[in-house]
């Protein structure tokens, strides 16, 4: 079985940032790790190739230092890693990219998480699906094989709930986080992976142009960070004296 | 008549010795070729440099027996009974030796120096009296193993044998020396009182002619014994007496905190220990100087909090695994194959592995400076660097040092929240100041520690001190991680921080946190950086004894101060927090037992602070009992991580007492100002 991963590379921290140039979005973070709901994937997937063999591709868009996730994906244990070389931050432009990079590359199986850190939108896995015209499954905390060409996925519904669901392949399932145990990668696999050279794919690699990745219909006006509301207050004085106060307090909402 | 004695008096075929001494010297030198064999030939550079030093240290530690009484240092880290007992037969065995040299000299080689005044005040008086301190000292050393007995010596029946066989050797000895007195009629028996006092006890028990034939057979036997020991030097607890001394030049003379060696990431084939024989020269002649005394147990925390670990155990191990390799002489195979089981779990179970909190006790309390620390961060930097294993707690907090630069996992406090209302200056690319104000993780935050850097800055401000900070630019200076063994990460860190601090053109450096001061003062030179850092505590005493800053205000509040082993162990600054505190008028300090070179663990060194333990394992809260076992009403910190241990363990612990745990920073500037 061809299982690719799609990682994306997001910032460390996705608290400070700015609208920047182009109207996209500027991180001042100097970290970048893997999105972790694509690491659970990415376990899934070692997970997988152990119980039916086969291989591991992982694939990711941006620019050159967004190959560090890759090197993370080699270590693990992804037996090809490839990049598209494309800077893309509106989802839907990412959902082309990812759905044309994969018909090149092709796939019984294409894993993504569930959302990234960064943009929170849960839009690009299902989209790439839709484009790519294979069944898909969105937040899905298990994944087995059913039959020759099919898996069976149990997929998390609202309320606790959840559904099984099967699969005809090739499909592509949005995972949940939870779904392995994040395992760290040791520094040694790590150096050794970095060894790996990754394929690199540029836009005209895989039939898009520059123009296909413009955000359309809407506009980034302004981040901003929670407002405080002042809810919260806090209770000063010696423990007995706020443990007063709070059973005062707690009796007066009552 | 010039005074001296007939060497061999009564003894015939003396030729035998000679034939005797033989198959003992092979045994000696067999013994100790296998040992120096096992070690490996080859010296690290580190270790071979700087004679003059480790000469030095050698009269301190050996000849002055510095570490084995302890006089001078902390009352926990004195041993003036094993001091005293020591030093009686090692000096007293020495000198002995020194007049069989002399004995050898007058009857090998010719010279007779053995007479005269020089026969009397040494030969036989010196020598007597040294017998009999050895004597005094070895009975000291029994009574001890078998009436006192104290909980980290061992006491296995191979011990019990060691003082006795010295024992039988000196009294033999004193008892030939009585015979040949007596049956001689020696004119100079005064000046040999000890051997005297055997003579006229002997002949008052044996009749005149069985002197002779008892002193003949005696002395083969007590000849037999001491070539017997000679034999068994290498092969038995008596081999420090060699690799003691060894170890002991051999030890480390850099900064406790740079004892960490880089590793060479480009070039290293494989990461940290797996195996015994990746250990080099001067850590397994650590395993073979050991003498058993356990007096690192009774210092480590982890030990103490009921841990798996004991540094002693650790040792023992490594040893024992070392002996049985070096008799199947598989040492130079099993180098080449490394096929060799792992020593952890296999020998060192992983739980022991992970409870050292690096705190240098140990290291502290050793008489031969054997380096427990590095051999755990060795063995941790194999299951980290090379299969990335372990504990849960402390993989999430490397995450957070990958993906967020600060080891605090799901912490998204600002690095500047603690400044709002301060004159602080953060520092911009190619901006700079006569000071940089390292802030660290741990005190920007957790807001705990805020009103330390609070406190901190306006002292600074009010002092004029010219200072700025890195703001969001500064990250984890990556101690922890390299700790818990991530050299790799640790040096991305390192060499990150390095850039940042160079685009500030930064010189000076004034920390918080003890960690970052050893990673800054210590550790990041061997990436090329010179920088002068000092810890807060440190600045604040020159400021506080240059008038530069006053305090203002009584504080009235009696003071204990808990060292943090970061700043103390590992960096030697014990009086400047102390001066800081009594600069505060008010504040009156009393000492816990455990104080300075011998202070106990807060527990949350070496990657501790990131794992979970079960209370009563806590060694916060032994600490904590220490402290409030002084009356104190504060308990004064000069870390934030301690702050952080000390704090929620005396929290859980005074009961109805006002007891608060205060940075020095916040009792300088007094902890009512907000």
């Amino acid at each position: 079985m061809k299982i690719v991963v799609c990682c994306k590379a997001v910032p460390g921290s996705v608290t400070d940032v700015a609208v920047g140039e182009g109207n996209a979005l500027t991180y001042r973070s100097q970290f970048q790790a893997m999105n972790e709901c694509d690491e659970y994937a990415m376990e899934e997937a070692i997970v997988l190739k152990r119980q039916m063999g086969g291989e591991i591709i992982a694939l990711t868009m941006g620019g050159i230092t967004t190959q560090e996730v890759l090197y993370t994906a080699a270590a693990k244990g992804a037996d090809k890693i490839i990049r598209v070389d494309a800077q893309v931050q509106d989802p839907r432009a990412a959902s082309k990219v990812l759905a044309a990079a994969l018909k090149k590359i092709g796939g019984d199986l294409i894993l993504t998480g569930t959302q990234s850190r960064d943009s929170l939108s849960s839009f690009v896995g299902v989209a790439t699906a839709q484009q790519l015209d294979v069944p898909f499954a969105f937040a899905v905390t298990a994944i087995e094989k059913d039959g020759d060409n099919a898996i069976r996925v149990r997929k998390e519904l609202g309320g606790g709930r959840s559904a099984d669901v099967r699969l005809p392949l090739p499909a592509l399932v949005c995972i949940q986080t939870g779904i392995q145990p994040l395992n760290y990668v040791p520094p040694a696999r790590l150096m050794r992976a970095r060894q790996q050279r990754p394929t690199s794919l540029s836009l005209a690699d895989i039939g898009l142009t520059q123009a296909d990745l413009a955000p359309r219909g809407y506009r980034i006006v302004g981040v901003a960070p929670p407002q405080r509301t002042r809810q919260a207050q806090m209770i000063e004085g010696s423990p007995a004296e706020v443990v007063t106060t709070l059973l005062a307090k707690m009796k007066e909402v009552r | 008549m010039i005074p001296t004695r007939e060497v061999y008096w009564n003894i015939s075929n003396i030729w035998l010795m000679y034939v005797l001494f033989v198959p003992a010297a092979a045994a000696f030198l067999y013994g100790f070729w296998r040992h120096f064999r096992a070690w490996g030939a080859t010296l690290p550079a580190d270790r071979t440099g700087r004679v003059g030093e480790r000469l030095r240290g050698f009269a301190k530690y050996v000849l002055g027996q510095g570490r084995i009484h302890g006089l001078g240092r902390p009352s926990r880290l004195r041993h003036l009974y094993a001091g005293a007992f020591h030093a009686f037969f090692f000096f007293g065995l020495i000198l002995l030796f020194i007049g069989t040299l002399v004995v050898m000299a007058q009857e090998d080689f010719g010279l007779h120096i053995m007479q005269g005044t020089f026969y009397l005040w040494f030969q036989s008086l010196a020598l007597d009296l040294a017998g009999l301190f050895a004597i005094v000292g070895l009975c000291m050393a029994m009574a001890r193993r078998l009436f006192f007995k104290p909980a980290r010596l061992e006491n296995t029946q191979r011990d019990l044998f060691t003082a006795p066989v010295l024992l039988v050797i000196l009294l033999t000895g004193f008892t030939l020396e009585g015979l040949r007195i007596v049956a001689t009629n020696d004119p100079w028996a005064s000046w040999s009182p000890v051997g005297a006092a055997f003579g006229q006890g002997l002949a008052a028990l044996l009749s005149p002619e069985s002197l002779r034939p008892l002193h003949a057979s005696l002395w083969w036997f007590h000849l037999v014994t001491v070539l017997a020991l000679i034999a068994a030097l290498p092969y038995t607890k008596f081999r420090h007496v060699f690799t003691a001394p060894l170890n002991i030049y051999f030890r480390p003379l850099e900064a406790r905190g740079a004892i960490l060696k880089p590793i060479d990431l480009e070039t290293v084939e494989s990461f940290g220990v797996k195996a015994l024989e990746q250990f080099g020269f001067k850590s397994l002649l650590d395993l073979d100087a050991c003498t058993e005394c356990g007096r690192c147990q009774d210092a480590c925390p982890a030990y103490a909090s009921g841990k798996p670990l004991s540094p002693k155990k650790v040792i023992f191990d490594l040893r024992d695994l070392l002996h049985e390799k070096r008799d199947a002489y598989e040492m130079a195979e099993a180098a080449e194959t490394a096929e060799a089981p792992p020593l952890v779990p296999d020998l060192i179970g992983e739980d022991a592995l992970w409870a050292c909190t690096t705190c240098m006790a140990c290291m502290e309390a050793c008489p031969v400076f054997i380096e427990h620390v590095p051999k755990i961060v060795d063995m941790r930097r194999y299951l980290v660097m090379e299969e990335g294993r372990f504990p849960d707690t402390m993989q999430q907090s490397v995450r957070s040092l990958e993906s967020r630069g600060h080891p605090f996992p799901g912490n998204t406090t600002s690095r500047l929240e603690w400044t709002k209302g301060l004159d602080v200056r953060v520092l911009g690319e190619g901006e700079s100041a006569e000071y940089l104000y390292w802030v660290g993780c741990a005190t920007a935050l957790n807001a705990r520690n805020h009103s330390t850097a609070r406190a901190l800055v306006e002292i600074l401000n009010e002092a004029k001190v010219e200072f700025g900070i890195l703001g969001e630019d500064e990250h984890c200076t990556g101690d922890s991680a390299r700790r818990m063994g991530n050299e790799y990460l640790f040096q991305t860190m390192a060499k990150q921080n390095i850039d940042t601090l160079e685009s500030r053109g930064v010189k000076k450096i004034i920390t918080t946190c003890p960690h970052c001061l050893n990673s800054l003062k210590n550790e990041y030179p061997a990436f090329g950086t010179n920088y002068e850092v000092v810890h807060h505590s440190q600045l604040l005493a020159d400021l506080v004894a240059s008038g530069r800053y006053k305090p203002q205000g009584d504080f009235n509040a009696k003071i204990t101060f808990h060292d943090s082993c970061y700043l103390g162990r590992y960096n030697g600054v014990f009086d400047e927090p102390r001066e800081v505190i009594a600069a505060r008028s008010g504040t009156s300090m009393i000492e816990m037992e455990r104080h300075r070179e011998a202070s106990f663990c807060c527990g949350a060194g070496g990657g501790r602070f990131w794992m979970e333990e079960p209370s009563e394992q806590r060694v916060s809260n032994l600490r904590a009992q220490q402290a409030l076992g002084t009356g104190a009403d504060v308990v004064g910190v000069s870390c934030p991580f301690c702050m952080t241990m000390m704090e929620e363990a005396v929290n859980g612990q005074k009961g109805a007492r006002d007891v608060r745990v205060l940075d020095i920073a916040e009792v300088l500037r007094g902890p009512e100002r907000k």
